[in-house]
């Protein structure tokens, strides 16, 4: 039992309160005194309680109304600063600012299944509202046990108004970003697209997926937007003209490495890429995603005569004026080697360049050897990927073991493919002066142009240039011709290799010329798959026919945007420019 | 006093706090404006967002093209439309010739740092015989130049034609020696076009560009500018 004496002694106890005095007269009734000790004990607590109570609102009022920022942070949540939350990705432009991709923030459906009450009918609501979706598959998850499914991401603003309006309960939104590329198709290889949860699955969106998710900074590829349209729509005329499978082609600044256009035909809408696309059969949408520039291995042909020629005059092996057999077959094996259309008599190396003889360019890389054919080859780095940002890189295929039968075959470009950049990047180099760059999809400042690598010397460049240049004034490339571009360069037709034999009517077609030949600038690659001669080619479907004309009309397009000048051809400097000693003051028969 | 001072405290309290409560009603207030701005700049920046991909999408070349068959009607330009630079156009004669002796012509050339005409302001392509742009930097600038044709008028010339290694353009077959002829020599330069001010009687007659070789321009040929207000009045009444 407590008394007040015992009380007393205690150091805590409040002031206010004071023990009753010692003197005070004792209460003879004992019961009364434990009672008002009680009392006592428990108005202390109380007031206790009290205290602490008001101490934590002194305290709350205290940093509610003179603290500022806590409340004001609970107010306003994520407004500081006021900007946009940044896109997660990066835009990406043309060298000239066209926006090729962005970000747009989309409504997308999701539903809590536990708070849908009649399934069935949501079912039904929903797919009248949205028909792409399987009933079937909206049912199951509407009547699953998760809390959260997705029912359609990406809406668009009348679909999201056409839900809302339907009211059924469980159903919410979620504001998404969506990767928009508002230029749809025109550049669907080079820029590629993303996954739906905005992962780059190919092109640029691939290749620099981490640069694009980090910094902010748009992306400015070396693409120019109208130049690619060219591209692309001639590319397309081409395909209807002559009934073909596909194409492909390659603008570059051979001086830089830069490439300003490039197109693969068919190709896909990076809104609806591969097997989002419903309106093709799923192996169709698979096949439109094949890059053909960069991923394609293919065999070109004649044009490989280029890197043949400038391999043997570099060498030394050749000069200009030397002459090859082009009257006797080359047996070799139980393959016999002749001229498609051939001259049947000694003919010179630009006679070998210009009409394109086999037997001659054969002739040439036997006698310079399949070391130095291999190794010039690889020093034009057609032996390996191309040095590029870029993930979808084809890996040449060549043979092995370097016999003769593949030195003669290589010679004309046959039993080794690359892809069509691998010839865009080796022909830049021999045209430009004979420097190596590695290409670049990226804008490129004047300080950034890589110094690049010596490959064959300043007079063979000259050469090969006056050779390219003769293959359209007089060889298998005069529908080319464009006044005032000085266009050069030189064809290709190889009969496509099927399951290991060469079907010979299914060709593919390919040209590459650069433009202006006396100081090139640009290089133009054009290739076309399986095309079929009309009326208008007489019948015929090689490069000639098809991809000449179109590569004359391209240049005819695109030297105004791209801001080359004409020139006269006929001007006395351009044609001592132009003119090979050795033809000087010949008739030069046509091919 | 006691209680005075305890009434003062009292209202002093009562005062800071209903002030600390204004105050902070006030900053709400405000808060929320600026809360309700953000909103409407974020609003607004999506906005901006969306309308720049419409008008990427609005340029997309496919479209232009098309709009171009149904309404202009406009085809790829052909090389023989590029024919001559935009340097080899020569400026404008002015239409109100002033009179000044030769000797002062070239010395007020010599003094003027720039033209202040508005020709000789216009930004210039590399011009393909402007003597800044030769080869060989000549030891004078062009004003030095041409005092130097106020001393002997032929000799300069041949200097020029020896610095840039050019064929000196003999403008309308006429005789050389005459001061305007040095002038054109000389063309290109910044001085030209203040040459050709003064001069206008000799500017219209003056080759284009002094390059070999010489690309035709396909222009439409302009008359030359009326040498007077009256003649310009003659002209004007003499059209239908």
């Amino acid at each position: 039992m407590l008394s007040a004496q015992r009380i007393d002694p205690n150091p805590c106890r409040p002031r206010h309160f004071r023990p009753p005095p010692l003197c005070a007269p004792v209460v003879a009734d004992e019961r009364a005194a434990t009672a008002l000790e009680i009392c006592r004990n428990r108005m202390l607590a109380a007031a206790a309680v009290f205290v602490v109570v008001f101490l934590v609102i002194a305290l709350r009022l205290v940093d509610v109304v003179l603290l500022p920022g806590a409340a004001a942070e609970l107010r306003l949540p994520g407004l500081h600063p006021a900007v946009l939350p940044l896109p997660v990705r990066a835009d990406i432009t043309d060298r000239n600012g066209e926006l090729l991709a962005t970000n747009l923030n989309t409504p997308s459906l999701y539903a809590d299944p536990r708070q849908v009450i009649d399934a069935d009918k949501a079912v039904r609501e929903i797919t009248s509202v949205l028909p792409d979706l399987n009933p079937a598959e909206l049912r199951a998850k509407l009547t699953s046990e998760k809390s959260f499914v997705w029912i359609k991401r990406r809406l668009t603003p009348r679909q999201q108004y056409e839900i809302n309006r339907l009211g059924i309960p469980g159903l919410q939104f979620q504001q998404e970003e969506r990767r928009v590329y508002p230029f749809g198709n025109l550049t669907a290889h080079v820029v590629g697209f993303c996954s739906i949860d905005n992962n780059g699955l190919a092109g640029i969106e691939r290749a620099l997926d981490k640069r694009i998710r980090q910094s902010r900074e748009p992306v400015q590829l070396s693409i120019d937007t109208r130049v690619q349209f060219v591209l692309r729509e001639e590319l397309q005329k081409v395909i209807s003209d002559f009934t073909a499978k596909g194409a492909a082609g390659i603008i570059m600044n051979v001086r830089t490495g830069e490439i300003v256009a490039m197109v693969s035909l068919p190709d896909f809408d990076p809104n609806h890429p591969g097997r989002f696309d419903h309106r093709l059969p799923p192996a169709e949408a698979k096949a439109r995603l094949f890059d053909k520039v960069t991923l394609g291995d293919y065999e070109f042909g004649s044009a490989f005569k280029i890197f043949n020629t400038a391999m043997t005059l570099d060498a030394g092996t050749a000069t200009l004026t030397k002459m090859y057999d082009a009257i006797h077959p080359i047996h070799i094996g139980r393959f016999t080697i002749t001229d498609y259309h051939g001259k049947h008599r000694m003919l010179s190396v630009p006679e070998v360049f210009m009409y394109s003889s086999n037997l001659g360019s054969a002739r040439m890389a036997l006698e310079a050897g399949g070391d130095r054919q291999r190794a010039f080859l690889a020093k034009l780095g057609l032996l390996k990927p191309v040095p590029i940002n870029f993930d979808e890189l084809a890996t040449p295929q060549f043979p092995s073991h370097w016999r003769e039968a593949n030195v003669i075959t290589i010679a004309y470009g046959h039993g080794i493919a690359v892809s069509p950049l691998h010839v865009a990047v080796a022909v830049s180099a021999i045209v430009n002066g004979g420097i190596l760059r590695p290409p670049s999809l990226l804008k490129l400042a004047p300080d950034q142009v890589p110094a690049g690598t010596r490959v064959i010397s300043q007079r063979t460049s000259d050469e090969m240039r006056k050779l390219m240049r003769l293959v359209v004034e007089h060889g298998t490339a005069r529908f080319a011709e464009v006044p005032g571009y000085v266009i050069g360069g030189k064809t290709g037709t190889a009969e496509k290799n099927q399951h290991g034999h060469y079907e010979q009517h299914k060709l593919r077609s390919d040209f590459v010329g650069a433009f202006p030949m006396n100081d090139p600038r640009y290089l133009v690659l054009t290739m076309v798959d399986e095309p079929h001669g009309n009326k208008a080619s007489h019948g015929y479907a090689t490069a000639g026919w098809t991809v000449v004309p179109m590569t004359g009309r391209i240049v005819q397009r695109i030297a105004p945007i791209l801001g080359v000048p004409p020139v006269d051809e006929n001007s006395p400097a351009i044609v001592q420019a132009m003119t090979l000693k050795s033809l000087q003051g010949k008739k030069v028969e046509n091919y | 006093m006691t209680r005075l001072a305890a009434a003062f405290w009292v209202l002093l309290v009562l005062a800071s706090g209903f002030t600390t409560f204004m105050v902070k009603y006030a900053v709400q207030g405000i808060e929320e404006q600026l809360y309700r701005v953000r909103k409407q700049t974020i609003a607004e920046q999506q906005e901006i967002r969306v309308l720049t991909a419409e008008w990427a999408y609005l340029n997309k070349p496919e479209r232009l093209a098309d709009l171009n068959r149904r309404f202009l009607g406009l085809v790829p330009v052909t090389p023989h439309q590029l024919e001559g630079r935009i340097d080899q156009i020569a400026f404008r004669a002015p239409t109100v010739p002033p009179v000044m002796p030769e000797r002062m012509v070239a010395s007020a050339a010599a003094l003027a740092p720039a033209p202040p005409i508005p020709a000789a302001a216009m930004p210039r392509a590399p011009a393909p015989v402007a003597i800044v742009t030769a080869a060989n930097p000549p030891a004078t600038p062009p004003a030095a130049a041409a005092s130097a044709a106020t001393v002997d008028p032929l000799d300069a010339l041949i200097a020029q034609v020896e610095a840039n290694g050019l064929e000196a353009p003999n403008p309308a077959g006429a005789p050389q020696g005459a001061a305007p002829q040095t002038a054109h020599a000389a063309s290109h330069s910044p001085l030209d076009a203040l040459l050709t001010l003064i001069e206008p009687a000799t500017a219209s007659a003056a080759p284009i560009a002094a390059a070999p070789p010489q690309p035709p321009l396909r222009l439409a040929k302009v008359s030359p500018p009326p040498r007077s207000l009256s003649a310009l009045i003659a002209r004007v009444a003499g059209k239908p």
